[in-house]
């Protein structure tokens, strides 16, 4: 029975209909499923084919917001159980990200958040247009493992690159990883400015930060 | 990483057949750049749009970058494929462009909403018979002149371009001539006797083209009217990569990013106002004297044509250098016009709300000298572009809004997308058996698809449940195929086509679609949230600028581009900008209003309104299907 429900919430985030995924969750609720097992075996699945797929060139962003928008839908009724239960999601790491000062661009950033959300990541997302100084006290303040950098015009492209060496000034680039992305940037402007990760899109950033805290 | 700075190296460009002599620390895009060929550079050289594909043909080059690497299959690169941007000499080469990388002769978009306005320039005319000097007389040249216009004009200004000048005309018209002034200043000085059509010159320079009109300043008549490609797309396609090409050469004098970007934009207009020069005097002999200028632009072309600094354009909070009416002296930037001429440029309202779109305003919203035209209407106001300004009046007020929505409708990032040139199919229909139904520019062969083709198809193909409401091609219909993993559209068969290609639709292109669609609908709905207001409250919808005039608006309807209204309320305008620097340049009263419309315009910043990620994500979908 709880196979099924699961299934069934799986296929609702991949088909794009949050009010089914809604109404999924509220009956694997009703009948006694664990929430804890609901985000693990019913949507975090879901979440990573609808990742596969945009990585792949199936879906696109109205794909990925859908599926956001269930997997929020979902977390409403979740939430508030997790809480009763006093469980927390395990967390794979901690990152901080942020579309970088200069820049306002907010979706790609914001989709970042969502995947490595639905994959266990805690996320501190500080938004965009983000001062060097902000990056470096979050930082300094929470000790994330990873630090990710939106960036989507040339022209504030080259901020990373200050982050970069502002983490190493204020000594902390050693111990923090930090992952770029955005539409005009590349790997080689990855290993440029000396960043440890670079991904084209959600999922990609997803198995990066895998394996950046895995190292 | 390139360090044969000292070593020069002879480039042969083919098949234009240009050299240029360069040094090995610059890339070949910049060597096409520096020797005038016009080399597609959608992404401004960072090695990831492919625009600026290349082969080279004989000689060494710096190894593959990761980015060649990753757009190159091994026979491209057997073949000896690179991207300019991305490769540097290391010895004489010689390269073969070919036509696709190339910014090739487009359909060029010039004709604007034709309003009778009076005629009142800001320039004036006086006409003189200054006294010839005698033993009896003996002030010096321009002292008379300034005597014969003390009445009229006391504090005359001459500049020194025109000391240098006068002399000879006054003697050789017999002291009988034409003194041309704004306000104080003496602009130039035409012998009487000689037929002299005194006119002036409104351009629009738009990002990808540049529109102007010659413009009898006596009557009002246009008397030619002439368009070219924006010569700074060599140096990227759209406004961020121009400013990123003028931050990153900042610095020698010889290639100045800003200097280049000035000169090149100030040489096309020269070009320009020969070529119509000539075509006047084809017909009319008369001289034709050029006494003033209008320029209007967004604003980043505004600030380049001007030589103000861009460099804050490209960052947020996106500020103009410079909001306010300005007045250049033409020589001062090398514009051929009459020695003493000003170039008027309108205000700026916003960092992507520029004086183009003031001048867009003043020809679709007002009447000569009345109240606003629409008072008491509401009407939505836009011109679409790679970056799309917005208008509402409502009340009285005007709310204005510039939102992203990508070069997609200019065929970019879309496979078969190109500009409006031959062999482009401009228009899609769909019949309810499923037969498809194209027209293409001049009618020729099928090699492409334009932006009103690109919106025609994929709303025909949503009304056809081709697609569905979340962009997705479904695979039920006849001429979706799967040639790979992913499904496509074959809107024209391989033997129907121009290069014996199937000109098809992917997903990713009706992806673009949704982007650019969903930027300009989420702009209109803040607008409307601003002014609080629904969008039955619409009275009228004007589409303006090039691309507005082509489309058909019940398709951009039906994909919820535009909210749904009553077809006769909507109203296709052409170029209104440049006929708004028309009427600047006819009326005084127009520039006056200019100001007063840029410092009254209430300007919404949308990146970070905090609705709009919501708009623009529920504006991504298609609408329900509720249009015939």
């Amino acid at each position: 029975m709880s196979q099924e429900f699961f299934a069934k919430l799986t296929q609702s985030l991949v088909d794009g209909d949050p009010d089914a995924t809604f109404e999924y969750t509220k009956g694997a609720l009703a009948a006694g499923i664990e929430p804890m097992e609901i985000i693990k075996k019913g949507l975090i699945p879901g979440m990573n084919i609808v990742g596969d797929k945009f990585s792949s060139g199936e879906y696109f962003l109205p794909d990925l917001i859908i599926a956001a928008d269930g997997m929020q839908k979902a977390m409403v009724l979740l939430e508030p159980e997790l809480l009763k239960r006093n469980q927390a999601v395990e967390s794979a790491g901690t990152v901080i990200l942020g579309t970088v000062k200069g820049d306002i661009h907010e979706i790609g950033k914001s989709l970042v958040g969502t995947m490595l959300s639905a994959n266990g990541f805690k996320v501190h997302d500080l938004g965009v247009d983000v001062a060097i100084e902000t990056f470096i006290q979050k930082a300094t303040e929470i000790k994330p493992d990873i630090i990710g950098l939106s960036a989507l015009l040339t022209t504030t492209m080259v901020n990373q690159r200050e982050v970069i060496k502002a983490l190493a000034n204020a000594g902390l680039r050693n111990k923090i990883k930090v992952m770029v992305g955005g539409a005009p940037v590349t790997r080689s402007w990855a290993e440029e400015i000396g960043a440890d990760g670079y991904a084209e899109d959600a999922m990609g950033a997803v198995q990066i930060a895998r394996q950046l805290v895995s190292k | 990483m390139h360090n044969e700075k000292s070593n020069q190296f002879l480039v042969e460009l083919q098949p234009i057949g240009r050299r240029i002599q360069i040094s090995g620390n610059k890339s070949l895009l910049e060597a096409a750049q520096l020797a005038g060929v016009d080399i597609t550079s959608i992404c401004g050289g960072i090695g990831i749009c492919g625009g600026c594909k290349i082969q080279l043909i004989h000689g060494e080059l710096s190894p593959y970058t990761l980015e060649e690497q990753d757009t190159f299959t091994e026979q491209d690169i057997q073949n000896g494929f690179r991207l300019a941007c991305q490769a540097y000499p290391q010895s004489d080469v010689i390269i073969n462009i070919p036509p696709e990388s190339l910014t090739t002769p487009q359909r060029l978009q010039l004709e604007g909403h034709q309003t009778e306005i009076p005629v009142e320039p800001t320039i004036r005319t006086i006409p003189l018979e200054i006294p010839a000097p005698s033993i009896n007389d003996l002030r010096a040249d321009f002292t008379r002149l300034k005597d014969a216009l003390a009445t009229t004009v006391p504090a005359l200004e001459v500049e020194y371009p025109l000391l240098t000048t006068a002399s000879p005309i006054f003697r050789d018209a017999d002291w009988n001539i034409k003194a041309i002034l704004n306000s104080n200043r003496l602009i130039s000085i035409l012998p009487s006797q000689t037929p002299t059509i005194v006119a002036g010159i409104a351009v629009d320079i738009g990002t990808t083209k540049v529109a102007a009109y010659l413009v009898n300043l006596e009557n009002g008549m246009t008397l030619a009217q002439g368009g070219i490609m924006n010569p700074q797309i060599a140096f990227g396609e759209d406004v961020i990569s121009r400013i990123s090409y003028v931050m990153s050469h900042s610095e020698a004098v010889e290639t100045n990013g800003m200097r280049i970007m000035q000169e090149r934009i100030v040489e096309g207009l020269n070009k320009l106002i020969q070529t119509m020069l000539d075509e006047v005097h084809q017909k009319n002999p008369d001289h034709i004297e050029i006494v003033d200028a209008v320029i209007v632009g967004n604003t980043a072309m505004h600030h380049l044509f001007a030589g103000f600094p861009v460099h804050q354009l490209g960052m947020a909070p996106y500020v103009p250098a410079v909001s306010e009416a300005t007045l250049i002296p033409a020589r001062e930037i090398g514009l051929q016009i009459a020695r003493g001429g000003l170039v008027f440029l309108p205000p700026n309202i916003a960092g992507y709300v520029g004086a183009d779109h003031v001048a867009m305003l003043l020809a679709t919203l007002f009447q000569y000298k009345n109240e606003l035209a629409y008072s008491n209407k509401t009407v939505v106001t836009l011109d679409i572009g790679t970056n799309t300004e917005i208008s509402l009046l409502h009340n009285r007020q005007i709310y204005s809004c510039s939102t992203a929505s990508g070069p997609a409708f200019e065929g970019a990032h879309i496979q078969f997308g190109m500009r409006a040139a031959p062999g482009a199919i401009e228009r899609v229909q769909i019949s309810k058996e499923g037969k498809i139904h194209y027209k293409t520019i001049a009618d020729q062969p099928a090699v492409g698809i334009c932006g009103s083709g690109i919106l025609d198809v994929i709303a025909e193909m949503y009304y056809a449940n081709i697609l569905d409401e979340k962009g997705a091609i479904l695979n039920h219909h006849p001429r979706v195929r799967k040639p790979d993993r992913y499904p496509e559209f074959v809107l024209v068969s391989e033997d129907q086509t121009g290069h014996n290609q199937a000109v098809v639709i992917t997903r990713r292109d009706v992806n673009e679609i949704q982007l650019a669609k969903g930027a300009i609908r989420a702009g209109i709905e803040i607008l409307l949230k601003e002014a609080g207001i629904q969008v039955q409250d619409i009275d009228e919808l004007i589409v303006a600028g090039a691309f507005g005039t082509y489309i058909d608006v019940r398709n951009a309807m039906r994909i919820g581009m535009f909210p749904n209204l009553p077809l006769e309320k909507v109203h296709q305008v052409g170029n209104a900008a440049g006929t708004g620097a028309r009427y600047m340049l006819l009326s005084q009263f127009y520039r006056d209003l200019a100001n007063k419309i840029a410092k009254e315009v209430h300007y919404v910043e949308l990146s970070n309104h905090p609705k709009f990620t919501e708009e623009f994500s529920k504006s991504l979908f298609f609408p329900k299907k509720d249009l015939p």
